[in-house]
């Protein structure tokens, strides 16, 4: 049977570190989709994300387990993620813009057909750019509700508000998206009639 | 299933149970126009989200040993001088490392910048073997670590106190040594590059 993140840490407390291993492996995958959706930047994410870690290591001793684990790693990486995003804003320069390889999500292997990979990089794009159409809270929101797979109380933990607002961020975040949607898609239509018209 | 677990089962990023959720729908016209007003971006989601699933990157296990071993290197230094403050311990403690690494990232790149530019960085109690003021019989195979730490004694230990005692010096060059050190074992080069730039003016680590 697995053990359970506070096993774990409670474990790592008393010298067991090589455990933490296994935290990271638990975590690392969905704290880098979350990171690289918010920072837009796949290596810019993986920085953040080994931050994060090196930080719950590092402070392993002041954990306190009447908190969860997860939603301690968790604010953790949403901390450095906006750190780090307000480093992106004020220097640009300093970092480099996301293009398809280093976008939000790791795309399809290789040997995946063109058409697929292309469709697959034009969603994963278009998630993004519409993440980051929507205000911050809401965004965040998302991101752990689908990219973290967090429960609606953890998520209302990690951003520090109620499950009430959390549960309406993801609601009223979703409803934008979808009405982006709509008026891509009225939009696309509209181009597509134009053009057979015009032929 | 009542509306609120509904809402739940929509977002459930393991994917719905459609079974109840399906009941559920059918029973209550509200949350089925929701569903149905949601329903874009929840695809959306679920077509990106599937395939990072199928693509799970094999960085965790890449840095997995690392960030445990660079971390405990790093914690061994910093927590036994760690105050006993509880509040926000995380980001004071990992923002000292930063900002030590920072400094010494800062200082190697001014360091290295000075010997070939002539700007006249060193402080007036540079010892006489200062690699700026020396630069001429510095070689370029010079550890860039021996640099660092260099100039960390003239920058940040003698202008506080001339009388510093060298055992002083020499404690404070081995603590920055095992930091330097721990820094490097970080895989990735773009720690460093990011570090540098955290400090945009360089000349404020000479005055910690």
């Amino acid at each position: 049977m697995p053990l359970s993140d506070a096993d774990i840490f409670a474990r790592v407390q008393r010298g067991d570190q090589e455990l933490f291993g296994q935290l990271v492996t638990r975590y690392a995958d969905r704290f880098l989709r979350v990171a690289a959706s918010k920072l837009g930047n796949r290596t810019a994410a993986e920085d953040v994300v080994q931050e994060a870690f090196l930080a719950a290591f590092a402070a392993r001793e002041s954990y306190d387990p009447r908190f969860a684990v997860s939603t301690w790693l968790w604010t953790i990486l949403l901390n450095l993620c906006r750190t780090r995003w307000k480093q992106q804003q004020k220097r640009p320069w300093d970092h480099p813009v996301a293009s398809p390889d280093t976008l939000s999500v790791p795309l399809p292997q290789p040997d995946t057909p063109a058409l697929s990979r292309l469709i697959a990089e034009e969603e994963s794009e278009q998630l993004h750019a519409l993440l980051n159409e929507l205000p911050e809270p809401q965004a965040d929101a998302l991101r752990l509700r689908f990219f973290g797979g967090l429960k609606f109380e953890e998520i209302a933990t990690a951003t520090e508000c109620t499950l009430s607002g959390a549960k309406r961020r993801v609601k009223t975040g979703l409803q934008k998206l979808s009405g982006r949607l709509h008026a891509l898609e009225r939009t696309a239509n509209l181009q597509a009639s134009l053009t057979e018209e015009h032929e | 299933m009542n509306c609120d677990q509904a809402f739940d089962a929509m977002t459930d990023p393991n994917g719905p149970d459609n079974r109840k959720l399906s009941r559920h729908l059918r029973s209550c016209r509200r949350c089925q126009q929701m569903f149905e007003t949601l329903e874009p971006a929840l695809g959306l989601f679920a077509a990106v989200d599937g395939r990072a699933t199928e693509t799970s990157p094999a960085i965790p296990t890449r840095f997995a040993s690392s960030s445990v071993r660079m971390a405990q290197q790093i914690a061994d230094r910093l927590l036994p001088t760690a105050s006993g403050s509880h509040r926000n311990p995380p980001q004071r403690r990992l923002w000292g490392a930063v900002f030590a690494a920072a400094v010494a990232g800062v200082l190697l790149s001014v360091g290295l910048s000075s010997m070939s530019s002539h700007s006249p960085l060193a402080p007036p109690g540079a010892a006489a073997d200062c690699p700026w003021l020396n630069r001429g019989t510095v070689s370029d195979d010079e550890p860039a670590r021996a640099v660092v730490i260099t100039c960390v004694s003239c920058h940040l230990v003698q202008p506080r106190d001339q009388q510093q005692s060298q055992t002083g010096v020499i404690k404070f060059s081995q603590e920055l040594e095992r930091l330097v050190t721990a820094w490097r074992a970080i895989p990735q080069q773009s720690h460093d590059r990011h570090l540098v730039m955290t400090l945009s003016a360089p000349r404020a680590a000479y005055h910690v």
